[in-house]
């Protein structure tokens, strides 16, 4: 009985870090239109980050997340204005394509600068247990969830509370009457895509503390993004919370009540069965008329 | 010559520096034309490149097994010979290639050795009979993790030691504790793990520090190298780890080890600790003496003949090996039969060989091994 | 646009098709001298070109002219590398049957994806096909008895014809060759069939299409299939070459991506573009190749810069603008999908 509740309790936590990379890839979708192939590869290019931070200035990747968060907007700024806005009004495959160019790009950077050998950070904190109880928690992950738990509590209020979450939201929702209400799109298409960087950023600064840094570490992420949004439906953020979550368990629950080999191919499973019988995602795609989907 | 793979590099480079400064082979300079190949086809691309075009006579690599199977059969077309000093998979050389050596063991004896210390030694700690021994086994799905369970399982089948659960899992796997609690439910005796990467050792062992995981015995491997020290301190020790080799093997069964740890100290500024550049280094030095022993050292034929009359006996190398050539006939014909595979044990905070006899520097201790925490 | 499909129903060869096929013509004519040469070099090389210019040809079956985009393609290369091999090692089965035998397997499970996941449009089936293709590679990682999981098959060189291995590498190139002129064939006649003008209906408006009463599920199947058994033949030759085959090597993304730039460089769409795409873009990595040595990440990172600048640059491929300026086809738009998108409002 305990052991259940020891695997609910890890795909919970699990989850959390999957809902934090899934955010920023579905409001980017969502606000944007667009679809992220490279999201994976923000994530890695922050794991590297936040070692090379610690190996060579001795910071702790959570305080490095004071640097890295900066540079991950920055990034996402760059990498809309120059790479994608070329390419915003094509037809959706074309903004695909660019981004899986984007997602090469980065990788053989990362491999061209730090080579194809695996990274391990190890930080003093990270041998850490923790009880909950009669659970054991491993402290990384936890903290990780706790973090991953407030930075989706900010974007939700963020979303919520400020102006430029509204005309995010108003975006989401219906792009032709949002530029006729003055919203400047383009500026919200960049805010957006630095946010959606700066949560995978985080993200990635998060799973450097548990987590085996290479180049192509990315692909992995991108995955379950996708299925996490798929079942929470694209550009929504209720649904990539829950999705998270979802997906988090499945793994962990099919990984110990099945098998944990076949467990990836479980959630790829529920993935396309998902996509056939509601492709609009457990909670509906936002203005999913506009992909095609009816 | 050519080198395949940046792993293996040091260590034949280093061999190749400290011969030449002996005079090279045979009075003449020995060269390496280098390549690095990322798939399969560029590792044939490369080494139809290597052999057309630059001429090498001789290649010599590899860490990658899946590279080495597409090279090798590059140069088996071309009668090049392939000398492999790492590359571990059995594979290599059950294919009958007549230009193929394969220096070091195959990863299926990893396996083996591994079940050769539970039975012989952590059994009878225990006070168990080998039959009554039983295992809980992990091996990570890459192509390492099942050769070396593959061998684990043909000893396991002898002995008639118990497997109470195996699984495998994917290395990609986030948080692995789903395994973990499966391993932990049947309650073993002793828990065997074996992955390819040495990350996903410590992220597994990690795993099962925090689950609480505390059988009587953990085997790992391959991952002798210090992270694992540096990631759990003083709860490293006790640990087992049977792997292609170990640069902590006693000195004295192992001839020019200590000159390689001098060497690759001075040339490379660090100390060598993890034994894969010790084994490209003894495998070009079993090279070398070939190459040296043979009249004309660009001659195919003749590298092959003396390749198959070697007969180093084990310790002659820094890598405790032997040397002896499996002959043409043999189902594992190319490969050297005087390899083995140490296990190693950390013992306050060091790693120490504890098998085979000749290159042990010390015996096992910590059975049954103290929980998490109290090491 | 309305000449272009008039055309295409149209089933005759027209004089004016030469322009089109000449530059292509050039660069085989160029090969062959190359593959006279003994040089063991070029020829692997080229074996490699002419398999992966064959593999981006079927793919642009599907995607390309049909504008269903498969991520998953990789997935069927392995089966057919796989299938064959396993039953030459296992049964001594010749890898001509293997052909035929993976070809089935692998549109066994195109039709299986296919009947459930064609309702989806554009990027989901895309996504559809990428799951796919991750389960199958897990599968055959997770079922070690039977394939021997991540260590991978070997294939003892036995040659001869039946075996479908050669002692001279120049039969191995020619080989390729025929494969990779065998898709264009294909291709060829796929085009100015009814079946092709159908399929580029489906892509254009697939639902004018269905209301036009074209059977546009069937249509997007038959394609698919045939995309999937060439693909699938690429990876059998692929296993007889190497005469090595694990679970990285067969089932990677990279073979994909690949196809992908190489379409989309060369034209979507378009009878030569994947073969111009990949004659121009592989000997490139090998220059790259041998200027950084041994800098593994060189030639990727060329690969991503050349697909996002022809993205944006020149969606339509090399074949689409040199058709464009034969002026015997108007411009065709972007021939991705045409679930697009489509701002009303430009935001400058």
């Amino acid at each position: 009985m305990l052991e259940i509740g020891q695997a609910i309790v890890a795909g919970i936590l699990l989850g959390g870090v999957y809902i934090l990379f899934s955010l920023g890839f579905t409001l980017v979708f969502g606000v944007g239109r667009i679809i992220n192939f490279a999201h994976g590869e923000l994530v890695m290019l922050a794991m590297y980050g936040s070692y090379w931070a610690f190996i060579l200035g001795g910071i702790d990747p959570i305080i490095s997340l004071v640097i890295i968060t900066p540079i991950m907007f920055l990034l996402g700024l760059v990498i809309l204005q120059f790479i994608i806005k070329p390419v915003l009004n094509a037809p959706a495959l074309n903004q695909v394509f660019v981004t899986i160019g984007l997602m090469i790009v980065l990788q053989s950077v990362a491999l061209i600068l730090w080579s194809a050998d695996f990274r391990m950070l190890v930080i003093p904190y990270a041998s850490k247990i923790i009880f909950l109880g009669p659970l054991r928690v491993s402290f990384t992950l936890l903290l990780s969830f706790i973090v991953a738990l407030f930075v989706t509590f900010l974007l939700v209020c963020l979303l919520k509370l400020t102006l430029i979450g509204k005309a995010m939201r108003a975006l989401c929702q219906d792009r032709l009457a949002a530029s006729l209400m003055g919203i400047n799109i383009h500026r919200i298409y960049l805010f957006t895509f630095a946010i959606g960087s700066v949560c995978a950023g985080i993200a990635g600064v998060l799973l450097s503390t548990f987590y085996t840094i290479f180049p192509t570490v990315g692909l992995h992420f991108i995955i379950i993004a996708f299925v996490v949004v798929a079942l929470g439906g694209l550009g929504n953020v209720t649904g990539a919370i829950v999705g998270g979550l979802i997906v988090g368990l499945i793994e962990t629950l099919s990984g110990y009540l099945i098998s944990p080999a076949w467990a990836p191919v479980i959630y790829l499973m529920i993935f396309v069965i998902v996509l056939i019988l509601k492709p609009a995602g457990l909670f509906g795609i936002v203005g999913a008329e506009e992909v095609g989907l009816k | 010559m050519a080198v395949f793979g940046e792993e293996t590099w040091k260590g034949t480079e280093l061999a190749r520096v400290l011969q030449n400064k002996k005079g090279g082979i045979q009075g003449r300079e020995i060269q390496y034309v280098s390549m690095d190949a990322p798939d399969i086809d560029a590792s044939v691309i490369g080494a139809e490149r290597l052999i057309t075009r630059e001429g090498v006579k001789i290649i010599v690599g590899t860490f990658s097994s899946s590279l080495a199977m597409g090279a090798s059969v590059v140069a088996e077309k071309h009668r090049v010979i392939y000398w492999e000093t790492n590359a571990w998979s059995d594979e290599l050389t059950q294919r009958g290639l007549k230009y193929f050596f394969r220096l070091s063991g195959p990863a299926t004896s990893v396996g083996e050795s591994a079940m050769e210390i539970i039975t012989n030694v952590i059994a009878p700690k225990l006070g168990k009979r080998p039959s009554d021994i039983t295992i809980s086994a992990l091996n990570t799905d890459d192509a390492s993790g099942v050769a070396v369970w593959d061998g684990a399982e043909k000893v396991i089948k002898q002995k008639g030691l118990k497997v109470l659960i195996h699984e495998a899992t994917s290395p990609k796997t986030v948080d692995f504790t789903s395994v973990i609690l499966r391993l932990k439910a049947p309650n073993p005796d002793v828990v065997y793990m074996t992955s390819g990467a040495l990350e996903t050792q410590v992220r597994i062992l990690r795993s099962a520090r925090d689950q609480g995981l505390n059988p009587k015995a953990f085997m790992c491997g391959p991952a002798v190298q210090e992270l694992l020290i540096e990631v759990f301190k003083g709860d490293a020790n006790g640990i087992f780890i049977s792997d292609l080799s170990s640069t902590t093997i006693n000195p004295k069964g192992a001839t020019g080890l200590k000159e390689f740890k001098e060497e690759y100290a001075k040339m490379y500024g660090k100390p060598g600790l993890d034994p894969r550049s010790l084994v490209s280094f003894s495998s070009c030095l079993v090279l070398w003496k070939v190459l040296e022993s043979i009249k004309n050292p660009d001659d195919p034929e003749q590298i092959r003949e003396a390749a198959y009359k070697l007969d180093l006996p084990l310790g002659s190398l820094p890598t405790g090996y032997g040397a002896k050539i499996a002959p043409p006939g043999d189902p594992m014909m190319g490969s050297n039969v005087a390899a083995f595979m140490p296990v190693v044990q950390i013992q306050d905070g060091q790693f120490v060989t504890i098998y085979p006899e000749h290159v042990a520097m010390g015996a096992a201790k910590m059975i049954p091994l103290p929980p998490w925490g109290k090491r | 646009m309305k000449d272009n499909f008039a055309k295409l129903g149209k089933g005759r060869f027209s004089l004016r098709e030469i322009p089109r096929f000449g530059p292509i013509l050039i660069l085989i004519l160029i090969a062959l001298p190359i593959a006279s040469s003994s040089s063991k070099f070029y020829l692997s090389i080229l074996f490699s070109m002419f398999l992966y210019a064959g593999v981006s040809v079927a793919w642009n079956l599907i995607a390309g002219y049909g504008g269903q985009v498969s991520f998953g393609h990789a997935a069927f290369f392995g089966l057919g590398a796989y299938t064959s091999t396993l039953l030459f090692t296992k049964f001594g089965i010749s890898p001509w049957i293997g052909i035929l035998a993976g070809g089935f397997i692998s549109c066994l499970f195109a039709t299986m994806i296919g009947v459930p996941c064609f309702r989806l449009r554009g990027l989901f089936f895309a996504l559809s096909t990428m799951a796919f293709g991750l389960a199958v590679e897990t599968a055959v990682i997770n079922l070690p008895k039977l394939t021997k999981g991540s260590i991978g098959l070997f294939i003892l060189f036995k040659p001869g014809v039946k075996n479908l291995m050669f002692e001279s590498a120049v039969a191995y190139a020619y080989v390729a060759l025929a494969f990779l002129l065998l898709t264009v064939f294909i291709t060829w006649l796929i085009e100015r069939s009814k079946l092709g003008y159908q399929l580029v209906a489906v892509r254009e408006d697939e639902e004018a299409a269905k209301m036009l009463g074209v059977p546009t599920t069937l249509v997007k199947q038959i394609v698919f299939n045939i995309s999937v058994f060439l693909t699938s033949t690429a990876g059998v030759l692929f296993a007889q070459y190497y005469l090595f085959i694990d679970p990285t090597s067969v089932f990677t993304w990279l073979i994909v991506q690949k196809a992908m730039l190489f379409t989309i460089i060369g034209g979507m769409g378009t009878l030569w573009g994947p073969v111009v795409g990949t004659l121009l873009l592989m000997p490139l990595l090998e220059v790259i190749r041998l200027i950084f040595g041994e800098a593994v990440g060189f030639y990727l990172l060329l690969y991503g810069i050349i697909l996002i600048l022809g993205i944006i640059f020149m969606p339509m491929g090399i074949m689409g603008i040199l058709a464009s300026r034969f002026k015997r086809t108007k411009a065709r738009p972007n021939m991705i999908s045409s679930d697009s998108v489509q701002t009303v409002l430009e935001d400058r």
